[in-house]
């Protein structure tokens, strides 16, 4: 889906646009105003790609997120209006290719996206230090919606197509990093690569050893589910609901539960406190050099 | 015997029988689809690479990030810095093996490539002279000025990398061109397959 095939009519308007002001300046010195192009992706890309790890609980985890974001925000404004103002200059000098490429309608819809992205979701959740307003859910998903359409096309674009593959990498890789700790299964290694398996203390943990002591070499099934883990709610929420001062309220509540009779009630007392025993993940001082308490972000790895 | 090997590298290595036989770094550069991946990829780690270093230097000029102890924002930032140079080296070698001729006789690359190790050899100086008392300046909002010294230099060099990256596609200086004599001389056009044709002697 070209420009032309959405806006027919505006062929000669199109064709005109490199007669006027600024694009014929910009004509002659067009490689210039590409590198400026470049430089501002690049500061926008530093940038984005710092906050929204930060988010994730990776990256600069030693300052809270709305601290990186009240660093990083102004970059990401020259980033945004560098990449907008030498866009539109360029894309003027050069309107009529652009205007049969299918490449420039995924890159306007994937733009679009982005602002969307970054500035109704991604810098108001790192302002409020990870909390999630009703506001931020509806910019998340207008957001989500148009970078959908852009894939729509992307994934349709004859020749462009190919390009997707970054899509699929980078977001195997945000689900890898994501996944560090949530998950079930400790991606990192370890010392002499032996840490490799479910991570210790996770739900998971005891139903992977079963698994294996059932089918033998059959445990490898449960590499899948880092995804199903990561939902809301979902088991990694669960595991992090162990930790800290909840902890103090679930013992509180199982003891004066109504419906629980003596025994049940021993025994969810024995299950807590093997919990508490084996420590929550990502409280307290860390071992590894460098990692502290993260305020936001998934919990740490836990050795 | 440098342009031999990259006539070899261009023209031999890889080469097998049949009508049309090509080389590898011949079907490299004749790929559809994946010599423009390895461009997108180059420019993304790019991202991920310049885009990180510009944000530790910026904490060494005392812009951003001033509450923050410089050993901690580098410790913390710079192992994706790495992450992303591995990348654009990678990509940048296979970018280079498809048309290593060329790359040869360009005088932006020749350039690219004298200001990529000034901005290395600024890495190594920095590591080795300017961090060596840290930890008497490490808490300052505005680093002393050997640090900053260093921040303008990174900064200035790896800008000057970038343009010179974006120049390279551009054939203002080709050889086989009409071009200055100094040009000519700088990219070795005589020992090229397209000569050296000298602007002054075309004016004539």
């Amino acid at each position: 889906m070209k420009p032309s095939d959405i806006f027919p009519t505006i062929r000669p308007w199109v064709e005109g646009l490199v007669d006027v002001w600024p694009a014929y300046i910009i004509k002659p010195q067009f490689a210039s105003w590409q590198v400026l192009h470049i430089l501002s992706l690049v500061v926008l890309g530093g940038v984005s790609i710092l906050i929204n790890l930060r988010l994730i609980g990776v990256g600069v985890t030693n300052e809270s997120p709305s601290e990186v974001q009240r660093n990083l925000r102004p970059w990401m404004h020259v980033g945004v209006i560098g990449i907008i103002v030498s866009g539109v200059l360029i894309g003027m000098a050069n309107a009529e290719r652009l205007y049969d490429s299918v490449a420039f309608t995924v890159k306007m819809l994937a733009l679009v996206a982005g602002v969307i992205l970054t500035y109704g979701a991604s810098l108001p959740t790192a302002r409020a230090d990870g909390r999630v307003s009703a506001g931020v859910r509806v910019w998340f998903l207008v957001g989500l919606a148009v970078f959908g359409l852009a894939l729509f096309v992307f994934a349709g674009g004859e020749l462009v197509n190919p390009g997707v593959w970054h899509m699929i990498l980078a977001a195997a890789l945000i689900v890898l990093i994501a996944a560090q700790g949530a998950a079930p299964v400790d991606l990192s290694g370890g010392p002499a690569g032996a840490g490799r398996g479910p991570v210790r203390g996770h739900p998971f943990h005891r139903q992977a050893g079963r698994l294996r002591a059932a089918r033998p070499g059959k445990h490898r099934l449960c590499l899948g589910v880092p995804g199903v883990d990561l939902r809301p709610g979902g088991l990694a929420a669960v595991h992090r609901a162990r930790s800290g001062e909840r902890q103090a309220g679930q013992g509180h509540r199982l003891r004066h539960h109504p419906r629980l009779g003596r025994g049940r009630r021993r025994r969810a007392m024995d299950r807590l406190r093997l919990t508490h025993e084996e420590g929550p993940r990502g409280v307290g001082p860390s071992t590894t050099p460098g990692r502290g308490v993260r305020s936001v972000g998934r919990p740490g790895r836990g050795r | 015997m440098l342009r031999d090997f990259l006539v070899w590298l261009q023209t031999e290595l890889g080469k097998g029988p049949g009508e049309y036989p090509m080389s590898w770094s011949e079907a490299l550069l004749g790929s559809l689809n994946f010599w423009g991946l390895l461009e997108g990829t180059h420019l993304l780690a790019l991202m991920l690479f310049a885009g990180t270093i510009f944000v530790v230097d910026l904490r060494l000029l005392g812009v951003t990030f001033r509450r923050t102890p410089v050993s901690v924002l580098s410790q913390k930032v710079l192992p994706l810095t790495v992450f992303g140079f591995a990348i654009v080296i990678i990509t940048g070698l296979a970018l280079f093996y498809a048309k290593p001729l060329v790359y040869y006789h360009n005088i932006w690359f020749r350039a690219k490539l004298v200001f990529i190790a000034i901005a290395l050899l600024n890495i190594l100086l920095f590591h080795g002279r300017v961090q060596r008392n840290i930890a008497a300046w490490d808490t300052l909002a505005k680093p002393p000025t050997a640090a900053r010294i260093s921040a303008v230099a990174s900064l200035s060099a790896w800008i000057i990398v970038i343009t010179l990256g974006r120049f390279i596609a551009y054939d203002w200086y080709e050889c086989g061109k009409p071009i200055p004599a100094w040009a000519n001389v700088l990219q070795e056009c005589a020992a090229s397959e397209h000569g050296a044709a000298s602007l002054a002697e075309v004016a004539q």
